[in-house]
């Protein structure tokens, strides 16, 4: 996944249309469509942040008409969490911020109350926030049975979107035990993207997508932060859709799924290590809007468009109780940089997620297909964006 | 056990419904259900807004809660639109996940798909009963059984108040806490309150502004949980507003005290929206003018008043934990009340 590896060669395709299927799946950067002139971090990904660790579980099984409770299943588990350590003897600062509410987040409570995120972040399918947050708590008690005790009262962050398109959402196909073993798969480094975890059943744009990450490094005096976002995309008509400005989605009109259906929210985790007070952090949330904005969206009212951010460059230790914690706060001059980085990282976590997703074939023979890279790259080159 | 009026004392104004309680407001529920095993005596409470197979309903909601948040789902829809579709149920903070998925699949059998009209998204309260229950034993033995036997246990009217559903494990004032619910009927209006009477300092009880300076054991979780329920037309941000009036009843009582970590108020009104809203453009909704609010928000905090020492007076008494004493004080709050008049 070699950053800034100059591109083209890459398109690995051997083929016309009916090749599509077969077309590798690269990066966005990879192609040389760059977003932005802030550098990335070492994976251009969330984990650059360091201490961030992401886990997926995917769920694909059964092809073929829908039989409730049986599938075909196309769903799992993402989770991100923000350090390595006991979440909830060490809490991170973090706030949320909606942008259209018909969505589900939950945990938001505990976080507006005392600023601090206390449990891991997980992104699934709609019909299985009940059993992610379950297999979560149960793990948050065994590491801590104590849980319940002292003010914080941390509570799993569970986020939703809606797979019904290409997946059996009444089956309870994902369990408790899911979001325990996203926990035990997570790890720094390289993000897997497109239709993995919680975004294997989503689609943006009339495209698959699905999960996509990307990261920024922010100078600030003699200082680098890093910002890294991770979304869950699954939003968008296709005639919305914009890459780095270009209007590719009325360019690429065909390719469109057979039939309609919901396909509206988005997910978004924000993490930094710049010394942030939850109310910086609650306005970082706000700018990636703006960066969903860039690709396109409106945030209709189906949309469950939610947003969370964090960092983990001010930790506190809730099971020490010093009468004062010493923390840091960036101030608006850096914050301004910072908020370009969110703004730039979200756009190409989104693009991201398009260009690393896959077709794919769901219930009924549902089909989303992969955004077509060799004409993503002919339409930048004709509108000049791409040599 | 009795309640307080039968005692002779009157909370505030306006006269209670028929029930004196939450489901004299027309078309809402409640049921519960307890869960007893070796050291686990829990429970699960549901609200339930409208009659369960109706499958297309939105209502309007508000919450008002300290420091503006505490454990529920349903918050983006909640606060966003201002409307929620799914009974309310409050449950042992462990197993929020549980019951989520519980009505999740409550809802997907009633109807086809999830949708904000249809159910989605539940709406789960986590309640803190730690003052009887170790969370890694609640989390182990309550089951999504639970959640439904709840909500085949609905009715509308009788609410069983103390020990009953989540009232199983609370403490308050030092006492055994329990569910508690009252109501008033001002104008046109019923307004009915039920509250988790849970937190509260011992000695911070105050029944009829009456001190009852001798409280029980110390201190348990200091949190609680009350649902207002009203049949006034009110849009979202008028019921925010009466969910901060019930407020002032629990404080009253001492249940909102200095000490006070955590509490959250919702607060609903039975006149559905979602009816018409495929019919056409727009919907037609009815708002009661400001004049009109002053007698319902007066209704939320005497009845929010009321249902916490109803509550209390349900309560019976524990191996750990006393109930509130009946003698004593009844006659010392009349003599008091008769002086101010």
């Amino acid at each position: 996944m070699g950053l800034g590896a100059a591109a083209l060669p890459i398109l690995g395709f051997t083929g016309g249309a009916g090749a599509l299927t077969a077309e590798r799946r690269v990066r966005l950067r990879a192609l040389g469509i760059v977003i932005g002139d802030l550098q990335p971090g070492e994976h251009n990904a969330i984990t650059d942040v360091v201490g961030v660790k992401v886990g997926h579980v995917t769920l694909i099984k059964g092809d073929g008409p829908l039989v409730e409770g049986e599938g075909p299943v196309r769903t799992g588990v993402t989770v991100i969490l923000p350090h390595g350590g006991d979440l909830s003897r060490s809490p991170v600062f973090a706030a949320d911020f909606t942008l259209n509410g018909n969505g589900e987040l939950t945990g938001m409570g505990a976080v507006r109350r005392t600023g601090l995120l206390g449990a891991p972040v997980f992104f699934t399918n709609t019909s299985s926030v009940g059993a992610v947050y379950d297999g979560a708590m149960g793990w948050m008690l065994e590491q801590n049975p104590d849980l319940f005790k002292g003010g914080l009262h941390p509570e799993p962050a569970v986020g939703e979107t809606w797979a019904e398109f290409l997946h059996d959402t009444t089956g309870r196909h994902v369990r408790p035990e899911h979001a325990v073993e996203a926990i035990n798969a997570a790890s720094g480094g390289p993000v897997a993207e497109g239709c993995v975890g919680g975004g294997t059943g989503m689609r943006a744009y009339g495209f698959k997508a699905g999960i996509g990450s990307a990261s920024r490094k922010v100078p600030c005096g003699d200082q680098v932060y890093t910002v890294g976002t991770l979304v869950q995309a699954n939003f968008g008509r296709r005639p919305q859709l914009r890459v780095d400005g270009v209007p590719v989605g009325r360019e690429i009109t065909d390719l469109m799924e057979e039939r309609g259906g919901k396909t509206k929210s988005m997910l978004a985790v924000v993490a930094t290590d710049a010394p942030l007070i939850p109310s910086q952090l609650r306005r970082v949330c706000k700018r990636v809007a703006l960066g969903m904005a860039r690709t396109g969206a409106i945030s209709t009212p189906g949309s469950g468009d939610l947003v969370l951010a964090f960092t983990n460059g001010n930790r506190l230790q809730a099971d020490e109780t010093p009468a004062a914690h010493s923390v840091g706060m960036l101030t608006d001059r850096c914050l301004s940089s910072l908020y370009k980085g969110v703004v730039e990282a979200t756009e190409e976590a989104i693009l991201n997620s398009l260009t690393m997703a896959d077709t794919m074939v769901g219930r009924d023979g549902n089909t989303i297909h992969a955004l077509p890279l060799y004409r993503l790259v002919e339409v930048m080159r004709a509108h000049g964006r791409l040599k | 056990m009795s309640r307080l009026r039968a005692l002779g004392i009157n909370i505030g104004d306006y006269l209670p419904g028929r029930q004196n309680a939450i489901t004299d407001v027309r078309g809402v529920s409640v049921g519960h259900a307890d869960i007893r095993a070796a050291n686990l005596r829990t429970g699960i409470t549901a609200v339930v807004p409208y009659a369960p197979d109706i499958a297309e309903r939105k209502l309007f909601i508000g919450r008002f809660a300290v420091d503006g948040g505490d454990a529920m789902s349903g918050l983006g829809v909640a606060e966003d639109f201002g409307t929620f579709s799914s009974p309310i149920v409050l449950a042992p903070a462990p197993v929020v996940g549980r019951v989520y998925e519980a009505l999740i699949r409550y809802g997907l059998a009633r109807d086809p798909g999830l949708g904000t009209e249809t159910g989605w998204p539940p709406v789960v309260v986590g309640v803190d009963d730690t003052a009887y229950n170790e969370p890694a034993l609640t989390y182990e033995q309550l089951t999504q059984a639970h959640v439904h036997e709840a909500l085949a246990n609905a009715r509308a009217d009788k609410v069983v108040m103390g020990d009953a559903g989540i009232g199983g494990g609370l403490q308050a004032f030092g006492y055994k806490g329990g569910v508690g619910t009252a109501s008033r009927m001002a104008g046109d209006y019923t307004t009915g309150v039920l509250v988790a009477v849970n937190g509260g300092r011992a000695g911070a009880l105050r029944i009829g502004g009456y001190s009852l300076l001798a409280g029980g054991e110390p201190d348990g979780p200091d949190t609680f949980v009350a649902i207002v329920a009203t049949d006034a037309p009110l849009i979202p941000r008028q019921l925010e507003r009466l969910a901060g009036r019930a407020v002032l009843g629990l404080a009253t009582a001492g249940l909102w005290g200095p000490y006070t970590r955590e509490g959250l108020v919702l607060a609903f009104s039975t006149t559905g929206i979602v009816q018409q809203e495929r019919q056409g453009p727009t919907i037609d909704v009815l708002s009661v003018d400001e004049e009109g609010l002053y007698p319902l928000f007066a209704s939320a905090a005497f009845a929010a008043e009321e249902a916490v020492l109803d509550g209390l007076l349900a309560a019976g008494e524990t191996e750990r934990l006393k109930a509130l004493p009946q003698q004593g004080w009844p006659e010392a709050v009349r003599a008091m009340q008769q002086d101010a008049r």
